[in-house]
């Protein structure tokens, strides 16, 4: 079974955006692997999962696939202080729902969110084109200088440059930035902002009892004729300019055009480390904890179990908590979000987590009293907003995306134009099939 | 700005105004971008008024006596770019321009107390390091080669350019890469826009290696390491010529001075005339038109041509005044308020420091290159108004590049500390975390240090601001190489003023002096003067 004919696309991980984009490239034509690491696992997107973006649910016709995707209601932040700040979808209702939360801002929100969303398009573009998307026949980019000069500004430059108010300006950044694991005064973090904004970024939940959106996308895999391997990656070459080469030990040696990372931890799931996409709002060095605490009872939300909500009380505190993450710490006071899954359960995520931690900088891998005290920071901060959430949590478990191996310990990896990641983007499955059409057609 | 007082408490009487006719085109403010656009224009035959605001033409750069005995100049200690046609379009050496050193040696040291000697000449980087006894040269070589390499490449499309036609620049992605090498392709798109930490990510293991080229990219740079596009700082400061070497760095005889004198010479020679004391109230602008400055004595000289060499905020909503310029060029004008800047320190030294390694560096450039985790602490800290230490040094000893200092044995030490927060009204305690931090820092590099020290002096932005009138925003740290390009090229192309030119520091790309943002103006204004005359 060594070398058999060479795949056109080999899609690292086995997750949401890899599987729509493996199914996509092979629905139209091209011949695709799979590959499942040996010891990966599934990252956990499916609770709220981006949406399944309409131009990917007519491929792989998906109507008929059993699934119901459900839009969160609302984002939703809580304070300290009880006041809550809500945004929906609808920009109209955003606007009446910030009136009445006593926010004059509000009357900007529709100029924001349609600057933001011409932002977008630009942003779109660039990363069609870089990161290994560009060839010789593509379209001439050339940013205006406007342009250019979103690209690298900051997220809360922007959000100053419109909001007044302190509390609509972190709610923003809260759902902006989590996706990315950004502070928000990083340059090209105003790029969240856009990438939140875009069609098919809103967060969707699936409903109870149906399959979740893992599944079926893996079952539209197996419809399209998409192979699936499984093994570590333990190296690739470049036996020609046009072919890779990688090497699964044990499990064979398969040949691929391109090898593509469609989301982030693929790479790591596979133990192979593909360099992070471009530009800024790929996670880096930071990960995302997940913790699901299992409730004796369910509790009531202030704002209904359909809604996403937020927890960070300034600006401030985002950019603090990701810069004690840089620096292998476990934040003092960890912004997360939280969400109710149809079945009672609270699941958390902390976006600011390091990747490993650090004692005189000398870097170690998570311990478990380390976990320990995350969940318990994060437990006694959410019973701060959260009304009988303590006596009611009957088990957390605490799960890391760690999407890169540490810097310390990676290999060196050669740039490579046929070794590529897609894009960061709020909507991953849409940015990561729109990513595989461009690798295709290129191959 | 504090001097226009001086000028007009002298002539007070307000009463019969003078107006001057007959001036082709007037320069505000006699820095190196101003002293270079005059020369330009005067050597053109147009009529050129040099307007400084300070006692002297180039006050700016002066030496001062910091403590009895011991002189030293604000602004640049090395010079890592001058604009090569400036130089040989004036023979500036014929005007006193001199070089001490041409290429200066750079030490780098570390946390843990080792060091490595760079030769001056990027040529031989590979060579020293092998002194060094490294172990990855050749990837180290390699990788220095194509910073190089791409740094010649990107130099044409980061260098400002006048919109033709009133349309505005854009910048040239596609013709970047199309110019490359395909095997370089990916590269080049991480140089460009990747952050320090990514472009290192494929190169070498070494920590030291990587710790020196994050100092090198972030050194007086508002981002930090792992911010996307900081590693484009470390290429352009590659892409400056100096002395006819690219990616060198000089020591000018007689320090930043050296240069000015020079410049100065140079548009004397060009028959500029150049007037101190001399503060512009306003630009006069008449139908979106230029038609004359309006000094604060109540001259008025009426000129077609106004060069702007002052800062942005002087420039346009002093000068010209808010409601003269077009909205959306207002937004131009906005720039987030900066967080980070970079402290100057000068010490007298009594003799120089004991240490032989030291002794032996003392023409020589010296770097502390902190760890990785150590500079993400350092920029958080600065960001958020806190100092922490190790900070990055870069450190020169001027004395050693001076025969009066080093016949009377004083020891001159300049420096760089960065980062620092940017503070506009520095507390008396927070003047001494810095200077705590940076000696703390400079005692890594010469390890007793402190107690040779005579006397310091910490020069922040809120100090030099103070004293020369110049928006403190404009000495904070560098924004992004990108960001400045941008904002510079909107500065310089999109004011909507018919025959206002602007080259000051906004206009400049990078850190120090180059002189090239002068020239691009007067080109300019020469060139659409001479296409109005066809006109006409």
């Amino acid at each position: 079974m060594s070398i058999s004919k060479p795949f056109d696309l080999l899609v690292l991980g086995e997750n949401p955006s890899g599987f729509a984009a493996a199914a996509c490239a092979a629905k139209s034509g091209a011949r695709v692997a799979v590959l499942r690491g040996a010891h990966g696992h599934m990252m956990a997107e499916d609770i709220f999962a981006s949406g399944i973006p309409n131009f990917v649910w007519r491929r792989l016709d998906l109507q008929g696939a059993g699934i119901t995707l459900q839009p969160a209601s609302a984002r939703i932040s809580l304070f300290e202080d009880g006041e809550i700040i809500k945004t929906f979808e609808d920009t109209i209702a955003t606007k009446a729902s910030l009136k009445k939360a006593n926010i004059t801002d509000g009357e900007l929100w529709q100029d924001f969110v349609s600057e933001l969303t011409e932002h977008a398009k630009h942003l779109a573009q660039i990363n069609m084109y870089l990161g290994g998307g560009h060839t010789k026949n593509s379209a001439v980019f050339s940013p205006s200088l406007s342009e250019l000069r979103f690209l690298v500004s900051t997220c809360a430059g922007f959000l100053n440059d419109y909001f007044e108010s302190d509390r609509l300006r972190t709610h923003v950044a809260s759902f902006a930035l989590a996706p990315f694991g950004l502070g928000g005064d990083e340059p090209g973090s105003a790029g969240a902002l856009s990438s939140v904004f875009t069609a098919d970024a809103w967060p969707m939940r699936v409903s109870k009892g149906g399959p979740s959106v893992a599944n079926v996308l893996e079952r539209a895999c197996v419809d399209a004729r998409v192979t699936f391997l499984k093994g570590d990656i333990k190296r690739i070459s470049a036996p020609t300019a046009k072919m890779r080469e990688v090497d699964l030990g044990v499990d064979g040696v398969w040949r691929a055009r391109v090898i593509y990372n469609a989301s982030r931890g693929a790479g790591g799931a596979s133990r192979a480390f593909i360099p992070p996409s471009l530009l800024p709002l790929d996670r880096r060095d930071v990960t995302e904890a997940q913790i699901r605490f299992t409730l004796s009872q369910p509790l009531e939300a202030p704002g209904g179990e359909d809604a996403v909500y937020f927890v960070a009380e300034s600006l401030d505190e985002i950019i603090t908590a990701r810069a004690d993450a840089l620096q292998g710490r476990i934040p003092v006071v960890p912004p997360f979000s939280f969400e109710i899954t149809p079945g009672g359960d609270i699941v958390v995520r902390a976006p600011y987590c390091p990747g490993s931690l650090r004692d005189d900088d000398v870097a170690r891998e998570w311990a478990q009293q380390d976990r320990q005290k995350l969940s318990s920071r994060i437990m006694k901060r959410l019973s701060r907003y959260l009304d009988g959430f303590t006596p009611a949590v009957k088990r957390a478990s605490i799960r890391l995306n760690k999407t890169t191996p540490d810097r310390d310990t990676r290999p060196l990896h050669s740039l490579d134009q046929r070794i590529v990641s897609a894009p960061a983007s709020a909507d991953r499955i849409g940015a990561a099939v729109r990513f595989a059409d461009r690798l295709v057609s290129r191959a | 700005m504090p001097e226009s007082k001086n000028a007009t408490s002298k002539t007070q009487s307000r009463a019969p105004s003078k107006i001057e006719a007959g001036i082709d085109a007037v320069v505000v403010g006699a820095t190196v971008e101003g002293l270079a656009a005059a020369s330009y224009l005067g050597k053109a035959g147009f009529k050129t008024v040099l307007l400084e605001a300070g006692a002297s033409a180039g006050a700016a750069g002066r030496e001062r006596e910091f403590a009895p005995g011991y002189h030293c100049a604000d602004g640049e200690h090395l010079l890592s770019a001058l604009d090569p046609e400036l130089v040989s379009d004036f023979d500036l050496y014929r005007f006193g321009l001199s070089f001490s050193n041409r290429c200066l040696d750079t030490v780098y040291y570390f946390d843990d107390g080792a060091a490595i000697r760079l030769d001056g000449e990027p040529q031989r980087w590979k060579q020293s390091l092998s002194r060094a006894g490294c172990d990855e040269i050749e990837p180290f070589g390699d990788f220095m080669e194509m910073v190089l390499e791409t740094a010649a490449l990107l130099r044409s499309h980061l260098k400002l350019t006048m919109g033709r036609d009133g349309r505005q620049s854009k910048f040239m992605v596609s013709s970047i890469f199309s110019n490359a090498p395909p095997e370089r392709v990916a590269l080049i798109e991480r140089f460009l826009f990747g952050s320090t930490d990514d472009v290192l990510d494929g190169v070498f293991k070494d920590p030291r290696l990587q710790n020196l080229i994050m100092a090198e990219s972030s050194l007086r740079m508002a981002a930090a390491p792992h911010d996307a596009f900081s590693f484009l700082a470390l290429v352009h400061a590659l892409s400056g010529e100096v002395a006819g070497l690219q990616g060198a760095r000089a020591y000018v005889k007689g320090g930043i001075v050296g240069v000015v004198d020079a410049l100065r010479r140079a548009a004397q020679a060009k028959k500029v005339d150049i007037r101190a004391a001399a503060s512009v109230k306003s630009v006069i602008v008449e139908w979106d038109r230029i038609a004359g400055v309006e000094l604060v004595d109540g001259t008025q000289i009426r000129t077609p041509i106004v060069v702007n060499a002052l800062d942005a905020r002087s420039a346009f909503v002093n000068q010209i005044g808010f409601e003269k310029i077009n909205l959306e060029f207002q937004h131009v004008l906005d720039a987030p308020t900066p967080k980070t800047a970079s402290a100057r320190i000068h010490f007298a030294l009594r003799g120089a420091p004991a240490d032989q390694s030291t002794k032996a560096n003392l023409s020589r450039r010296l770097v502390l290159a902190p760890s990785r985790t150590a500079l993400r602490h350092a920029y958080h800290s600065a960001r958020s108004g806190k100092v922490s230490a190790p900070l990055i040094i870069e450190a020169v000893f001027p004395s050693a590049f001076d025969e009066k200092a080093m016949a009377a044995k004083k020891q001159v030490l300049s420096i760089f500390a960065h980062p620092i927060p940017y503070d506009e009204n520095p507390s008396e305690n927070m003047r001494a975390e810095i200077m705590e931090a940076a000696i703390r820092s400079l005692e890594l590099i010469m390890p007793g240090v402190t107690d040779r020290i005579e006397a310091s002096e910490l020069r922040l932005p809120a100090d030099i601001a103070h004293e020369s009138g110049v928006d403190p925003v404009t000495l904070a740290a560098r924004p992004l190489i990108l960001e400045q390009w941008a904002r510079a090229q909107l500065l310089i192309e999109s004011s909507g003023i018919e025959g206002f030119y602007f080259c000051g520091p906004e206009a400049q790309i990078g850190v120090g002096v180059s002189g090239a943002a002068g020239r691009v103006a007067a080109k300019a204004a020469m060139d659409d003067s001479k296409s109005r005359a066809r006109f006409l």
